[in-house]
């Protein structure tokens, strides 16, 4: 499936304000997930669940263990 | 406590006088002595029960049961010896069941004070304990969780389900300064994911002793007053929305706890974070 990169940044983006009480002006592409986003690792499971529900596409949780930024986040959407 | 500056009413080891400070110094060290020492008989009396004929939730009573007391005896050694002075309230021996109990943690005697106050506890331990030839006998009898277990949450339901306690610190780790506040939504996952209620308990130290970052010879000017306030305990249910996201419900209970410890504790001075930093 082919996604639009401009969407999916949004989407993701949108995950993270509406989960996580984060600001949109602190969601830049190079944010760091757990140092600046205040994200950890029992909040990044149901942000895979969130992202699970609207993509309908088996993921790995493991695909994104490497994951530290918004941006690392928005590629490997993109690839499933 | 209250009468702190009524410095004659103290007991020897409050008063602030260099022979005092020698002798506590040396009081310390017995302590530190003591402390390496009694760790032996434990480790002796605990092979003993394990190869005992009793169900193995028995022995884990008596392993829980030894460590509070051990905990207390070696806080009532350090009192006697005025290295310390400390009060509970309420003074009985507190006996929730099934509750998360949480404290801040402004120092090394912390959970040796909940330990020793608090019937079958769980503790949550980090996981090099569980490969010390000292603790590992002593962790695993306890029954306690090792900090990197997978199926964390499932092994603390299942203490919790089974009327046990378990002691968290939000902070994670011992703090710098008292309103420093730092609480990670550990905590909160643990009573959210498993429907617990918590008891929160103040600590204060006064003057702060034994902290993190702090050589472990290094003692206050005078004895420090421990105090230790069992606040009412917190129906979790009724300070989250249970209808907002798992995320949120976390974050709007740690926020809550800290709320809860602020007006508690003692503003620290700008100039005090500034000379820190």
């Amino acid at each position: 499936m082919k996604k639009n990169r401009t969407e999916v940044e949004e989407y993701i983006k949108e995950i993270l304000v509406e989960l996580f009480e984060i600001d949109k002006e602190e969601l830049k592409p190079e944010a760091k997930l757990y140092e600046d986003l205040d994200i950890d690792s029992i909040d990044a499971v149901e942000m895979l669940i969130e992202i699970k529900k609207t993509i309908k596409e088996d993921i790995n949780p493991e695909q994104f263990s490497d994951a530290k930024t918004l941006q690392d986040i928005v590629d490997i959407v993109i690839q499933l | 406590m209250d009468n702190y500056n009524n410095i004659e009413s103290l007991p020897l080891g409050a008063k602030s006088h260099p022979a005092n400070t020698l002798y506590r110094a040396l009081g310390t060290a017995l302590c530190y002595a003591l402390f390496g020492l009694g760790a032996p008989v434990v480790s002796i009396i605990l092979p003993l029960i394990s190869i005992m004929p009793v169900s193995p939730s028995q022995k884990k009573q008596w392993t829980r049961a030894i460590i509070s007391k051990s905990c207390m005896f070696y806080l009532n050694t350090m009192k006697a010896l005025s290295l310390l002075t400390y009060s509970i309230k309420p003074t009985a021996t507190i006996a929730p069941k099934g509750k998360i109990i949480i404290a801040n943690h402004p120092s090394l005697l912390d959970a040796f004070f909940i330990l020793g106050m608090c019937n079958n506890l769980c503790c949550i331990t980090k996981s090099t304990l569980w490969k010390n030839p000292f603790t590992a006998l002593i962790v695993r009898m306890a029954d306690y969780i090792p900090n990197n277990c997978e199926d964390f949450i499932q092994q603390a339901q299942k203490r919790l389900n089974n009327g046990e306690n378990i002691l968290i610190f939000p902070e994670g780790t011992r703090n710098y300064y008292d309103d420093q506040l730092d609480f990670k939504r550990g905590a909160a996952n643990l009573a959210i994911l498993t429907e617990s209620d918590i008891v929160p308990i103040l600590i204060k130290c006064t003057p702060r002793a034994m902290q993190k970052g702090e050589k472990f010879y290094s003692i206050p000017a005078i004895a420090p007053l421990f105090s230790f306030d069992v606040l009412k305990t917190i129906e979790t249910k009724k300070h989250i929305k249970m209808d907002s996201p798992k995320t949120l419900q976390y974050r709007q209970l740690t926020r809550y706890l800290i709320d809860l410890y602020r007006p508690h504790l003692t503003k620290t001075e700008l100039l005090k974070s500034s000379d820190a930093a």
